[in-house]
């Protein structure tokens, strides 16, 4: 299934050079529509499979043409958060749709079992190999000798060349497009009656693809073959063998992309791409104080005056706006592409347990700490960032994730499995109890009182000459490296920075309900804060504040919740508000206003110029913004 | 301009079809992760004698099945859910908590039950002349959410709070939440044994967790002396906490051999790996300790592997779209069962279990209903002693001073004995029946689920 999957991430890559987060996403919604078609409106079997496939290919079209192509010329930055929002959209849609439970899809295939070499070997498998065989016979064929093939073969050695040679990129791509989707769903169709069909759980398949595909250097698909199976192999045997590590058969295609990655640098071959369109604008901040003054004001009427479950419901969100910080840092400022801040989080919140219940160490100073010992598991993770960067960086960010959500969160030797880990006793302060549980809007205050200090402590930075480093390097690593700026240092700078803020968050969660399970520390709600982030204006201190009020828990999502009535779909907005946005305003909801008082200015600047008559006044231009 | 306009209309012709067949796909079918249906509203007018029942001593651990028949129960307390009065009262709210639907598990069908249950009552007039108020919350596995459920439903005014299987009850401290509320926590299917440590905790049915493993364990017992096979077991489980030594600690002391424990990672796609693993201890008996779901790949691999021994599974993972997802590897699995066959029984019990199914909209025919319905009755019966000025002390006094109920389900008020001094554990009896055909079939005797003992 890795291999199958492989193909079509290949495909599409090959055909747009858009690496596609939302690619098991398609896979799980096409196997979600053939199993309703078969089992709920007892459609034969071989209609309900080519009415899919044709909803795969559909949706692909649709992902091109309403997503991709708008943001072909757009930095990496917006296409990864473009096919982020493919994903996330897809899910919760599946979500909404058919349910966010885990379904069972009937048998294709027989389950007696066949012998084949003395081994038994189910149907099903059988089935999938020569389907997998068979497609990467096919497409070998079709790329290299058909004209669509050598076109699109072209097109992605140089995209101005098939241009000026006659082929449309944009045509070529909606054919790619269409191919890898209906990729996709074969895949997703035959992998569900053997894997869970969850909305979320299948839609991670994206990573063991993705290790078959870089294995195949996303060029060869014999080699992409044989990475899935040589993967598929290796997770059969840790699977039989070493069953006993937890969470080491989901880590491995994380540890081979790890290994490709920095091994080749870049494993993604470099295209001939045309970028017109600019990175997130990164403003300087004025008047922190009086923001601040106007946020905490309003924040501190909604604990004060809002019932006790909204007041904690609200703390949720503060806790929330932490991590969007965090990211505001790493990805917003030094454009480091990471999909692993709840991790970070994770650590934090059962670092602080660890660290109240083995030290004795009491509020606040456990989270402090915790916060501490998160740094260098950032750290950790941001060393391949070193290496590399951009695209391959979201990869190796989400499966570092991944990784520590199976091998240590969902691990009850470290973290107590269901049972949770438990804090010996609920915050208190100079004899105050700040117990989140029942002293819910006080500890919300005191939640908003560590947002604010970040947000101080991070405008600063961003006033500062390490801010204006990390702002350098986002633009052009080469660039900055040239004019004597240490971009690994400014990099591993940011890790430590970022980890150190999504670590407080973590500790501030956990003394919020005095527990933590790894429920809680998911790499999709990474996925979640990441959209918050963008929508609200990821590089932008007014855009965490913003992502603030747009998190679960704060008044606006309760209010969407309930005029809406289902959970389910005020999520699916945020996966199409965050297509939406990154599409129509890049920028983020924090920099509208920006945007408008620039609007003002310019105008008051030529109505000035126009008054005077005076031909020197000097124009006003927007602040610094970076292409790449 | 033409090729665009050509381009435009292809695109909405595209979008078109898309959403005609997407939304058409739209899941309507009551599996195990369709939503529950919204909570009941309104007051019934309809005026029937009252309920009552007296009440008795908390009822103690007995050696076996101590039940009252349905008629028997019927007549002293009337425990089908039928309701009595007029229902113009004040509406009594009943909460409910449990895991409906999650990308961990899903157990809606349970809620759908109680529903199912609580409306025919307020449609006969609700309960000493007041309706319930049913507000179920679904805690999606979440820790987070099922907090800010039981907070929501304190704030409701709950009497009790109505558990399914309840999965962030494990790591937020819901019991203790609703415990401080002076709320008891009731019917909650107990899944690890320290839920039965909680003294806000009130077990009502069981059809999982302990009393499962107990079940199987005496099943595999009987069944190998009857085939006259050597009883060794492999117990395969998702291993999302510490393991659970029940099984082992049941099959040691019954005489049998406990191979091996092998626990899996829920969220892993394929699991032919682990079906193998247990293959290898050339078991004659596999327990499988999961969900629907996982049970289905578990015992597919394990047949498509070529295992030819015996498999027991868990009651909640014997839902009919379970069932239907293993095929043919279905056959000849056991279930431990504490219900009677609710599907296809003639007894008034179950027909009245169908009709008020139907009449809520569900399917009686699918999912795990009866263990919801079967909670909701008990707490039915309770309220009904409680008296019309019924708060939740009042309910929890009447609630622990029940006598046996046994409308439906083949056990008493309660569930397994896991820890022998929690003050409320019971015992039930099991039916011996394995899925034949597709369909949960009886195949053998009724026996304590704890002995292995007969029960005539």
């Amino acid at each position: 299934m890795n291999a199958v999957l492989g193909l079509g991430l290949v495909t599409i890559y090959k055909g747009s050079g858009v690496l596609h987060f939302g690619h098991a996403a398609v896979a799980m919604y096409v196997a979600f529509v053939f199993r309703s078609l078969r089992q709920s409106f007892d459609w034969p079997t071989w209609l309900a499979f080519s009415s899919a496939l044709l909803v795969a290919a559909l949706l692909g079209l649709l992902i091109h043409l309403l997503v991709m192509n708008p943001l072909r010329h757009a930095p990496v930055l917006a296409r990864v958060t473009g096919s982020l929002g493919v994903l996330l959209t897809l899910a919760l849609a599946a979500y909404w749709q058919f349910g966010s439970g885990t379904f069972t899809v009937n048998p294709l295939t027989p389950t007696e079992p066949v012998r084949i070499f003395g081994v038994n070997v189910g149907w099903d498998r059988i089935l999938l190999f020569c389907v997998a065989l068979c497609l990467t016979a096919l497409l070998s064929l079709v790329y290299k000798r058909t004209l669509f093939g050598l076109a699109t073969r072209g097109a992605a050695e140089s995209e101005k060349g098939a241009a000026i040679t006659g082929y449309s990129q944009a045509r070529l791509a909606a054919y790619n497009w269409i191919i890898g989707s209906v990729l996709a769903g074969i895949a997703g169709i035959l992998i569900s009656p053997i894997a869970r069909l969850n909305a979320f759980q299948l839609s991670l398949l994206i990573l063991p693809s993705l290790a078959a595909a870089l294995l195949g250097r996303f060029e060869n698909l014999w080699l992409v073959f044989t990475g899935g199976m040589i993967l598929g192999v290796g997770e059969s045997v840790i699977g039989r063998y070493l069953n006993d590590v937890r969470g080491l058969t989901a880590t491995l295609p994380f540890l081979l992309i790890v290994l490709v990655l920095v091994r080749n640098g870049s494993a993604l071959p470099e295209r001939g791409e045309l970028v017109y369109s600019d990175l997130p604008l990164a403003p300087p901040v004025h008047r922190t104080g009086l923001k601040l003054a106007i946020f905490g004001a309003v924040s501190v009427a909604l604990l004060v005056l809002l019932p006790a479950a909204y007041a904690a419901s609200y703390t949720i969100a503060l806790i929330g706006g932490v991590v969007i910080l965090s990211l505001v840092v790493i990805v917003g400022w030094v454009g480091q592409i990471s999909l692993c801040q709840v991790a970070f989080a994770g650590v934090g919140a059962y670092t602080t347990i660890r660290v109240a219940n083995h030290l004795g160490i009491g509020f606040p100073f456990a989270i402090i700490l915790g916060a501490l010992i998160t740094v260098p598991v950032g750290l950790l993770v941001g060393l391949p960032a070193l290496r590399v960067r951009g695209v391959n960086l979201a990869v190796v960010t989400l499966g570092a994730g991944l990784a520590l959500e199976r091998m240590v969160f969902n691990n009850p030797s470290y973290t107590g499995g269901d049972q949770g880990s438990v804090l010996p006793h609920g915050a208190a302060l100079f004899g105050v109890d700040l117990d989140g549980r029942t002293e819910p809007t006080r500890y919300g205050i005191v939640v908003l009182v560590v947002l604010c200090v970040c947000i101080a402590m991070v405008s600063n930075l961003r006033s500062s000459v390490s801010g204006r480093r990390m702002l350098a390097v986002r633009s052009d690593e080469t660039a900055a490296a040239a004019s004597g700026i240490d971009v690994r240092k400014v990099k591993l700078q940011a890790f430590a920075l970022s980890s150190f803020i999504a670590g407080l968050a973590g500790g501030l969660m956990a003394y919020r309900s005095g527990r933590v399970s790894g429920g809680s520390f998911v790499v999709f709600q990474s996925i979640n804060f990441f959209a918050l982030a963008y929508i609200g204006g990821i590089a932008t201190i007014g855009g965490a504040i913003a992502g603030t009020f747009l998190s679960a828990g704060a008044p606006f999502s309760l209010w969407l919740r309930n005029a809406i009535g289902k959970d389910q779909l005020s999520g699916l907005l945020s996966g199409i508000g965050l297509i939406t946005t990154v599409i129509t305003q890049p920028d983020g909801i924090a920099n509208v206003v920006h945007h408008e008082r620039e609007k003002r200015r310019q105008k008051a600047a030529r109505v000035a110029i126009a008054a005077s008559q005076v031909d020197n006044v000097p124009t006003v231009s927007r602040p610094e913004r970076s292409v790449i | 301009m033409a090729t665009s306009s050509r381009r435009r209309s292809g695109l909405c012709a595209a979008v078109l079809v898309f959403g005609v067949v997407a939304a058409s796909c739209a899941s309507d079918d009551a599996s195990p992760g369709s939503a529950p249906p919204a909570a009941t509203e309104g007051a019934p007018t309809e005026t029937t004698d009252s309920v009552t029942t007296d009440a008795t001593e908390p009822t103690e651990p007995t050696d076996t099945a101590d039940v009252v028949t349905t008629d028997d129960a019927a007549a002293g307390a009337g425990t089908a859910c039928v309701g009595s009065g007029d229902g113009s009262g004040e509406p009594i709210v009943i909460g409910s908590i449990s895991t409906d639907e999650s990308a961990a598990a899903n157990f809606g069908d349970i809620t759908v039950g109680a529903e199912a249950c609580f409306n025919a009552i307020n449609e006969s007039g609700g309960i000493n002349g007041r309706p319930i108020d049913f507000q179920s919350c679904n805690d999606g596995a979440d820790p987070v959410q099922g907090e800010t459920c039981a907070r929501d439903l304190i704030d409701a005014g709950a009497v009790a709070v109505l558990g399914g299987i309840c999965f962030s009850c494990f790591s937020a401290p819901i019991v203790d939440i609703l415990g401080e509320a002076g709320i008891p926590y009731v019917g909650g299917l107990p899944v690890l044994p320290n839920e039965y440590t909680n003294e806000n905790f009130y077990p009502i049915t069981n059809a999982g967790g302990s009393a499962a493993l107990f079940a199987n364990s005496a099943w595999m017992m009987l069944e190998a002396e009857k085939k006259g096979v050597d009883p060794t077991v492999v117990e395969i489980y998702a291993a999302v906490g510490e393991a659970d030594p029940t099984l082992e600690d049941q099959i040691t002391k019954l005489g049998g051999t406990y191979l091996k424990r092998i626990g899996f990672d829920p969220t892993s796609a394929d699991l032919s790996s682990i079906a193998q693993q247990a293959i290898d201890e050339n078991p004659n008996f596999v327990s499988v300790q999961t969900d629907g779901p996982n049970t289905v790949k578990i015992v597919t691999a394990l047949r498509t592997q070529g295992y030819e021994g015996d498999i027991t599974i868990l009651g909640t993972s014997s839902d009919p779209q379970s069932i239907e997802g293993m095929g043919d590897a279905s056959e000849g699995v056991f279930v431990a069962g504490f219900f009677e066959d609710l599907a296809t029984s003639d007894s008034p019990d179950a027909l009245k279990y169908r009709a008020d199914l139907e009449a809520s909209g569900a399917d009686p025919a699918k999912g795990l209903s009866g263990i919801g319905y079967a909670g909701a009755l008990v707490t039915a019966v309770a309220l009904a002693n409680a008296g019309a000025d019924v708060t939740a002390e009042s309910f929890l006094t009447a609630l622990t001073a029940l006598e046996p109920v046994q409308p439906i389900f083949n056990g008493n008020l309660a569930a397994a004995n896991a820890v022998a001094d929690f003050p409320r554990t019971y015992y039930f009896s099991s039916y011996a029946q394995t899925i034949v055909d597709g369909q949960i079939k009886q195949t053998g005797d009724v026996f304590n689920f704890y002995t292995g003992e007969p029960v005539s």
